[in-house]
């Protein structure tokens, strides 16, 4: 005997809107309520995806067929929420028809537009095909029904025979079957809401089966999935999503998803686009960027080039500006988290983009049934271009160019329905080199610049109806090298790790997350550096004489081993509807070769729905780093610096004011202590009458506060938009040379008296994003933004220095002026060709499309007279073509 | 190590080199109201202390210092006429002028002809004296500097300056107080093929409208003064001086707006510095006319000296 392994059949259901619940009249046969309203309409769920039942084995042995009457509730995101069997077959058929279609997936019913949860009948039949069935008269016609371009299966289109009077539905994998079909000419007809209506010719032949495959154009050509962005997970007070279609279309970010964060709120502009991470007024180094939890050393490649991580591999990035998860540690300011796909590959794909800065290629496919994998490169070629254009010009002419390339490639097995392996491995490469075609320059000057990075991640995930778990390994290796003829310096980091994460809910009031996580790293540092001399001479500060001779040009040779383990434990609970809160806790112990640190971290978030469309939310934590391993080093360094640490406190509301639309506004204060800065004091021992420097202290402290907004529509299908509004002042203080015998400024009082606008505390941030698919291919965008100008130092005049013949400037108030606000306008077109296998499309990306003279900064002639703003980037158009299939 | 933080730090420096191709004056051409240099001679006064720096003065194991050097301004004003100046002796604020909640001494103010202007000096105020020494970093453990500070000014051009008087302790050893260096002789010609310059030349050299002319400042080797410091630790270093040269003109143009003997330890290696040399190409106008050349040398220790070189351009 054959086994089928699974039969459907419906009372109604594989239609789409020709559904009804067992028992219920059909669809629009309701009669209107007694007080003369029309009844709502009611559209009944739709089968997406289908699960095959496993026939049982001894009934199958013993020949016994059976069905199983059911009664389905089908919950409002389409998932079924419960199965009763109502009538029973046995022979275990009852539980295989209950394992089957609990996993089976509907499009949600709805009643007047809204989703709502629904009961139905549904029957599953067991059926053995006997081996002497007699031959059916007719053929059977076999298909799919695939999207064009991209090739994804299309569920739930129907598929019908206009002649035969026959119809179908895809399946899950978009698989349909036509069966007892006699030989004769066909036309197709397949028709699905999200696709034009496709018709073809079918030949049917005697005693031969046909097998087609259907390609229908979608009504919004998209090659992504899902398009979400903004959502908010519960148990932070503000986290950021961006999801792929978003991440790669925002106008003036080249396609670059992790560019796209510089838009949302609380994030300052950095100049010229080079993707300085400043949050919330924030140094750069005091936010980490993780990629698969593991925290990287660059983000983006050298002068504004995209980041350092193909686009085609990310999932999506959360961005959190402050108050994030106790998971997180090492940051005193926000996190951005760039999760890369892991999700299994259902079909073979590709893509390769050129444009004038970068060649991009990707390959993903399935490994068998279980497995993925995926393959990523891209290369910049501005040194080529440049030189080209040189030679072209017969010019003889030098500029230093950058030079990138980054590599990726991830696998992924599943090993059972619940658990994944997969291992990541990334790699990214940055220099800069000379190009000139003058061979004298050539030979007279040797610069170069490079550095580069690579992380293996082996991982194991685990995902289960009540936890969850995720355990990681790593391996990463940092280098740095500068050369030129006088100086160099070279540095290498390896490093080895691992973290595990668990989240548990035992109860639906209560759940667990969990972590622990350690690291050690090796770092050797070499070169001949300039280095302060270790000699004071009187007045040479002012003065500027010897401070820079032959002579302080040292060797320089460290090795040192850091380590780092840590943990974190964040419980959830939700007593009452709508309340959530979220005590958590980070410590860490972490290892400098001459300092142990101990951090514990102590964090609450609160969030309170009296409505759902209404969200009050609240946060207060502590949040902790050590200071960069040079500042802390005995020679170079002070080891007896503190570690830096941070308070974060916010509140703010969520609301969707209008389906679709909602507002997030959040007011913050950051307090910040212990900042490690660079310091030229001397420390004096008065009775042996020596010095020492002290290169660094722990003096620096600064505040940040002020509000941010988010006002957005929700992605759909053709469209999404966001408006981004910071208002906020950052100050810091204990920052310059306070002399080896000032009093430390201890007190609030005279702390605030030392108060200056931080470097880059940017007022007014606002960033205001839409883009819109227009059809026939064309999907255009804008990008607006409109900043303040960075905080500068006035300058009044020049002193003439006797002692070097140069000026030194006169400065008014420290930072007491800015640069003039900044406004950019940037554009994005794009035109897609969706063929049968493969989509071609083409994109214009302008950045300053009104070629608007924002200034970076300021330079002075020798005597600080005459001064030129100096401009930043101007009308800057990338063309690019990419190909994918 | 955060290699992202230490990559920018190197690489936004770069960005403003690349991107400062603004079109301003060169430092070498005086056009208007300009100090070329100030030296005082002495620049250095040593005082006697033990081997530890202590002062012997204060263990009244002799007479306090009295300090005299002569301060020298060389003004420029091709724009014709008297300048006014003022010159203090001074506590320095922030912004390099006297602190007005500070102790200050009046050197001198007056007016004068473009040129060079002497002042004397004579700090006699040891209160002073004590306070310059508390205002330093370190309060005075490696000697400290005295500021004279002033202003000059023409119309509506003023010129703020500042330069030190450095104060050195001689540790209980012989110590020679450093010497201004001193340019003996101007050569001019091709490299290694130099002639110098007669007295004549100097006062009233001829060149052509356009023509190239390559200037060799001359200092002797004897100004090149090998001295001590001391380090953190309080153990002597030795250095040799090294000269830099700076080039004014109120006409032409200078190649470069100094040469010095300072290695440039990103650039160049030590055999560019063997190689070194002080020399400068100096381009004549296209007009016809005297031009005023300077040339000012500096040890890099607050030792000044300059030479004064006219040119009459024609045809």
């Amino acid at each position: 005997m054959r086994l089928l392994l699974a039969v459907a059949l419906t009372l109604g259901l594989a239609i789409p809107g020709v559904c009804r619940a067992q028992g219920d009249p059909p669809a629009g046969d309701e009669k209107p309520a007694g007080d003369g309203k029309p009844a709502p309409i009611v559209i009944p769920p739709g089968l997406k995806q289908f699960v095959n039942a496993e026939y049982p084995a001894a009934a199958s042995k013993a020949g016994i067929e059976g069905s199983v009457g059911l009664l389905v509730v089908v919950d409002e995101t389409g998932k079924v929420s419960e199965v009763t069997v109502q009538q029973p077959a046995g022979h275990g058929f009852d539980e295989a028809a209950v394992a089957a279609v609990t996993a089976f997936e509907f499009e949600p019913a709805s009643m007047d537009g809204q989703p709502i949860p629904v009961r139905i009948g549904y029957t599953y039949h067991f059926k053995i095909e006997k081996k002497e069935v007699k031959k059916e008269p007719g053929q059977i016609v076999d298909g799919t029904v695939k999207e064009k371009g991209v090739g994804l299966p299309v569920v739930g289109a129907e598929v019908a025979l206009v002649e035969a009077r026959v119809r179908v539905t895809t399946d899950g994998k978009g698989r349909f079957k036509l069966r007892n079909i006699e030989p004769g000419t066909y036309q197709v007809v397949v028709s699905s809401p999200e696709y034009k209506p496709m018709t073809a010719q079918v030949v049917v032949e005697k005693e031969k089966d046909v097998e087609v495959r259907l390609l229908v154009e979608p009504l919004i050509e998209n090659p992504y999935e899902t398009v979400v962005t903004g959502k908010k997970e519960e148990a932070v007070v503000t986290r950021y999503v961006l999801e792929q279609k978003t991440l790669e279309t925002v106008p003036g970010t080249f396609g670059d998803p992790v560019r796209v964060v510089e838009t949302l709120p609380g994030v300052a502009r950095s100049p010229y686009g080079v993707g300085m991470l400043v949050i919330r007024g924030a140094m750069p180094g005091d936010s980490k960027v993780y990629v698969e939890g593991i925290d990287i050393p660059l983000l983006y490649h050298f002068f504004g080039g995209p980041s350092v991580i193909n686009p085609n591999f990310i999932d999506s990035i959360a961005y959190y500006p402050g108050n994030f998860p106790s998971k997180y540690g090492n940051a005193i300011a926000g996190i951005v988290d760039v999760e890369p796909k892991t999700d299994r590959v259902e079909a073979w794909s590709g893509e390769l983009d050129v444009n004038l800065i970068n060649t991009n290629g990707f390959l993903e496919g399935k490994i068998g049934d279980r497995g993925s994998f995926r393959l990523g490169a891209r290369r910049s070629y501005v040194d080529l271009v440049l030189l080209g254009a040189f030679k072209a010009a017969g010019e003889d002419s030098t500029v230093v160019a950058p030079v990138f390339y980054d590599f990726q490639a991830q696998g992924s097995y599943d090993v059972t329905d619940e658990d994944r392996v997969g291992l990541f491995y990334m790699g990214s490469y940055d220099s800069m080199e000379l190009v000139t075609t003058d061979k004298e320059t050539q030979q007279d000057i040797d610069l170069s610049m490079r550095t580069n990075f690579h992380r293996v991640i082996p991982s194991w995930k685990h995902v289960g109806n009540k936890w969850s778990s995720a355990v990681r390994a790593y391996y990463g290796n940092d280098s740095f090298r500068f050369n030129t003829v006088g100086l160099q310096m070279d540095a290498a980091i390896h490093m080895v790790g691992g973290r595990g994460e668990v989240e548990l809910r035992p109860a639906d009031w209560f759940a667990l997350g969990a972590g622990l996580a350690g690291g050690a790293a090796i770092g050797d540092f070499t070169g001949r550096v300039p280095l302060p001399a270790d000699y004071y001479v009187p007045g040479s500060s002012v003065s500027g004489v010897d401070q820079l001779r032959s002579e302080t040009v040292s060797e320089l040779e460290i090795h040192e081993k850091y380590g780092v383990v840590g943990g974190y434990v964040e419980p959830k609970f939700m007593p009452f509807d709508g309340v959530t809160l979220v005590p958590g806790l980070h410590l860490a112990w972490w290892h400098h070769p001459d300092l142990d640190m101990y951090i514990w971290d102590p964090r609450l978030v609160v969030r309170y729905s009296p409505i759902e469309s209404l969200t009050l939310k609240g946060g207060v934590g502590r949040y902790s780093m050590p200071p960069d391993p040079q500042f802390t080093d005995a020679r170079y360094g002070n080891p007896d610096l503190d570690y830096q640490w941070a308070m974060h406190y916010s509140a703010g509301v969520e609301w969707e004011f209008l389906e679709g639309m909602s507002v997030d506004l959040l007011g913050f204060y950051v307090r910040r202590y212990d900042l490690a800065v660079p310091s030229s004091d001397l420390v004096v021992d008065e009775e042996a009458r020596t010095v020492k420097p002290l290169h660094s202290e722990s003096t620096g402290w600064g505040r940040s506060y002020g509000m941010e907004l988010m006002v957005r529509h929700n992605p759909t299908k053709r469209f999404y938009a966001w408006l981004a509004y910071t208002l906020s002042r950052t100050e810091v203080a204990g920052f310059g040379d306070i002399g080896a015998f000032a009093e430390p400024q201890t007190d609030e009082a005279g702390k605030d008296q030392d108060l200056l606008l931080g470097p880059f505390d940017q007022t007014h941030i606002l960033s205001a994003v839409a883009s819109v698919i227009l059809g026939r291919g064309w999907e255009t965008g804008l990008r607006i933004r409109f900043v303040s100008g960075n905080p500068t130092d006035p300058i009044l005049g020049g002193t003439y220095l006797g002692d070097s013949g140069g000026f030194s400037p006169i400065m008014g108030p420290f930072r007491s002026s800015r640069l003039p606000y900044f406004f950019q306008l940037d554009l994005r077109v794009e035109k897609k060709w969706t063929f049968d296998a493969w989509i071609l499309s083409t994109y214009l990306d302008i950045q300053n499309a009104t070629n608007n003279a924002n200034t970076e900064f300021i330079t002075w002639d020798y005597r600080f007279r005459e001064s030129w703003n100096v401009p930043g980037i101007p009308f800057f158009p990338s063309f690019g073509i990419n190909g994918r299939f | 190590m955060r290699t992202g933080s230490l990559i920018l730090a190197l690489l936004i420096p770069a960005l403003l080199v690349l991107a400062c191709s603004a079109d301003f004056e060169s430092p070498s051409l005086v056009s208007d109201l300009r100090i070329l240099a100030i030296s005082t001679d002495p620049p250095e006064y040593v005082y006697p202390t033990d081997e530890k720096g202590i002062p012997m003065f204060e263990e009244g194991g002799g007479p306090p210092p009295l300090p005299v050097t002569t301060v020298t301004l060389l003004v420029a004003n091709p724009e014709g006429g008297k300048f006014s100046y003022t010159l203090k002796a001074c506590i320095l604020d922030s912004n390099l002028a006297c602190d007005a909640e500070g102790p200050s001494i009046e050197i001198g103010k007056g007016e004068a002809e473009p040129g060079e202007l002497s002042i004397p000096v004579l700090l006699a105020d040891q209160s002073f004296l004590q306070k310059s020494a508390e205002a330093d970093m370190v309060k005075g453990l490696f000697g400290f500097a005295v500021w004279l500070a002033g202003e000059v000014s023409s119309g509506d051009e003023s010129v703020p300056f500042v330069k030190s008087f450095l104060f050195s302790p001689d540790y209980g050893q012989p110590k020679v107080p450093n010497k201004n260096p001193r340019i003996t002789e101007l050569k001019k010609g091709e490299k290694d093929k130099e002639i110098a310059l007669s007295p004549d030349d100097e006062t009233a050299l001829a060149a052509k409208r356009d023509e190239r002319i390559r200037f060799l400042p001359v200092i002797p080797d004897e100004d090149r003064e090998t001295y001590t410091v001391r380090n953190h630790k309080l153990q002597p270093e030795e250095f040799t001086e090294e000269m830099t040269v700076s080039f004014f003109g109120t006409c032409g143009t200078f190649e470069a707006e100094a040469k010095s003997e300072v290695l440039d330890v990103a650039f160049e290696t030590e055999e560019d510095k063997k190689d070194k040399d002080l020399g400068v190409e100096w381009v004549a106008p296209a007009e016809d006319g005297p031009c005023t050349l300077w040339f000012v040398a500096a040890d890099g220790r607050g030792g000044i000296g300059w030479r004064k070189l006219v040119v009459i351009v024609g045809p």
